[in-house]
């Protein structure tokens, strides 16, 4: 992978690590930082020049690892937390919180994977019931793993921990860490999936939603049971093109081998979309979004769709496994 | 616009030889223009190129997110004298602050710098200089870190040295990189364009030129220029005669929310 510049924080330039992401890079420039919020942080930066062009910055996560996460966000598992392992990823959607949330486009990696599993252990021992830990937050899970390695190192983690389940989540068919190992029934490899047209609009350097689908195909040949997210299902054409895509999907993968389906609308903290409908002037999508925030105007009634989805969804899928986030 | 900022006089000759720029009336430093690139005289050490910084914008195009290059001469230990470096870490010796300008894709070689506050000939493995921190930091105030960037040219290491005072030799040590510093301004500028030029209209402008200002409340004014910015992610232009100028803001946020079905 080539990145020109790499960042790394001094605390950590001798972690193991580091020592092997950077191996895996073509650089130029390797600069050494006191604190990886030095170059992440400062407000007066442009996610959008830095998206063209990402550097990758090396850390520690000190502090709150594991978070719990937001009280409907569930795939049927009472106890559920997120963590971020990395902020931002190669790809470049429309709708993408992250340009609302973040001072950067920069890769951010940390690089302490042993401090998040422990905390992981930890909160799996102490509650009684299934724990479920969503990766992939603020990044996507597999589409860097071929330099981070991290997916390899928790889902080997993960083989020991059956009371802890593990989601990671992505856009990405970059699915050999998978391939190439036994399945876990406490792993759920999981993908995004929209209609093409949207993938097309919104989804900027993404894998196409056929690749997505073979990418699926393939897990579930290898016996993985694989999760279905359509969040955030982005409403930009007409019902029926959103029927003959869920017929698609359903008909291309093994729904034998359906782990769950999420739906989510799309949904965004207003202090961040404010911020995106700046970055993006000349986007429609966030200027229609953007309007009804200043405008104050009541949330769509989005009902209708969510259960033209759950209809089209169900005729596949058992309801208990649909969810909505 | 791209704003050169300058400690020195000898190091600012080449470059308003180079851009042909013409002085500028401006009682307090010493500001040359042309239209798209200004150049300022600030004199040396980072408060005078930080004070050249503020009042270079409140002087010439007072516009955010403009260019800014400091350009000027550095020692090393080592580094050839002549040698030219786009500094990608700044760190300053009194205050102990690091800052990191945007590594683009434009090929230099780069490096990093220690910004100093008294002249020292105590060379080590950073370039030294006076201005860059000072520099940087007025510079953020007004634009985005990623259109300011700092040009370092080796004046002088352990074993030799240009004569500071032969302007000749600075001259030339400065004008052989004419080549690089017209590239890298055009790099940045370009950069510059492709994100804001984007933004085709001035929406403050389009909105005055459309309504009356007394019209709207301030709700309303923010109302109608999200929508505006909404409708210009459709269409080029907007004919007048769709808006009633008379009409209260609520009656013309109306007008245009029909326009655009929301
Ligand atoms: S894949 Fe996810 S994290 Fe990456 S740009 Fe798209 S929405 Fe953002």
């Amino acid at each position: 992978m080539k990145i020109k510049t790499i960042y790394v924080e001094d605390k950590i330039k001798d972690h193991k690590n580091t020592k092997q992401i950077i191996s895996r890079i073509n650089y130029e420039n390797l600069i050494y930082c006191e604190h990886y919020s030095e170059i992440f942080n400062p407000s007066n930066q442009n996610f959008r020049i830095q998206k063209k062009f990402p550097s990758l910055i090396l850390a520690k996560k000190d502090g709150n690892l594991v978070h719990e996460a937001p009280k409907d966000f569930s795939i049927g598992y009472k106890n559920n937390y997120y963590f971020s392992h990395m902020f931002n990823c190669l790809y470049d959607c429309k709708y993408c919180y992250l340009q609302g949330m973040l001072n950067s486009a920069n890769y951010l990696i940390f690089v302490n994977y042993e401090d998040f599993l422990n905390k992981i252990k930890k909160i799996i021992l102490k509650n009684q019931d299934t724990t479920c830990f969503f990766s992939g937050y603020d990044c996507d899970s597999l589409a860097l793993e071929k330099i981070t390695r991290f997916v390899e190192k928790s889902i080997n983690y993960f083989e020991k921990m059956n009371k802890g389940i593990l989601e990671i989540r992505s856009k990405s068919i970059n699915i050999e860490v998978l391939k190439k190992r036994k399945p876990l029934p406490n792993v759920i490899p999981a993908f995004s999936l929209n209609p093409q047209f949207v993938i097309n609009n919104f989804e900027d350097k993404t894998p196409s939603l056929l690749k997505r689908l073979n990418a699926i195909s393939t897990l579930q040949k290898n016996e993985w049971y694989v999760g279905l997210r359509f969040d955030p299902i982005v409403w930009n054409d007409s019902d029926e093109r959103y029927i003959s895509f869920f017929n698609k999907v359903f008909k291309t993968i093994d729904i034998g081998k359906v782990h769950s389906v999420t739906l989510g609308n799309f949904r965004m903290p207003s202090t961040y979309l404010k911020k995106i409908s700046k970055i993006r002037p000349d986007n429609y999508f966030i200027q229609f979004e953007n309007s009804k925030r200043v405008l104050n105007l009541e949330k769509e009634k989005k009902n209708e769709k969510t259960e033209l989805c759950i209809k089209q969804i169900s005729k596949f899928v058992d309801k208990s496994k649909i969810f909505l986030n | 616009m791209i704003h050169f900022i300058i400690a020195t006089n000898s190091e600012a000759r080449p470059l308003i030889d180079l851009f042909k720029l013409k002085k500028k009336n401006s009682n307090k430093l010493q500001i040359y223009c042309n239209q798209d690139i200004s150049l300022t005289i600030t004199g040396i050490g980072k408060i005078n190129s930080a004070i050249g910084v503020i009042q270079t914008f409140y002087e010439t195009s007072q516009k955010t997110n403009d260019c800014w290059i400091n350009l000027g001469l550095a020692g090393h230990k080592s580094h050839k004298v002549g040698k030219i470096f786009a500094i990608r870490k700044i760190h300053d010796q009194e205050t102990r602050q690091n800052i990191y300008p945007f590594v683009n894709s434009f090929e230099i070689d780069s490096d990093e710098c220690i910004s100093i506050g008294k002249e020292n000939k105590r060379y080590n493995s950073k370039i030294y200089e006076m201005e860059s921190s000072g520099f940087f930091n007025a510079c953020n105030k007004f634009s985005s870190k990623e259109f300011i960037q700092v040009l370092k040219i080796i004046s002088d290491n352990h074993s030799e040295s240009v004569d500071f005072k032969n302007n000749e030799q600075i001259y030339n040590l400065i004008i052989r990189h004419k080549k690089i510093i017209i590239k890298f301004s055009e790099h940045m500028k370009k950069t510059q364009t492709s994100i804001f030029d984007k933004n085709q209209k001035s929406i403050d402008e389009e909105f005055l030129k459309l309504f009356k200002k007394e019209n709207f409340t301030f709700t309303e004014e923010k109302q109608m220029k999200s929508l505006l910015k909404l409708y210009f992610t459709k269409y080029t232009s907007i004919e007048k005669n769709i808006f009633n100028i008379k009409e209260s803001g609520h009656y013309n946020i109306k007008k245009i929310r029909n326009i655009l079905r929301l």
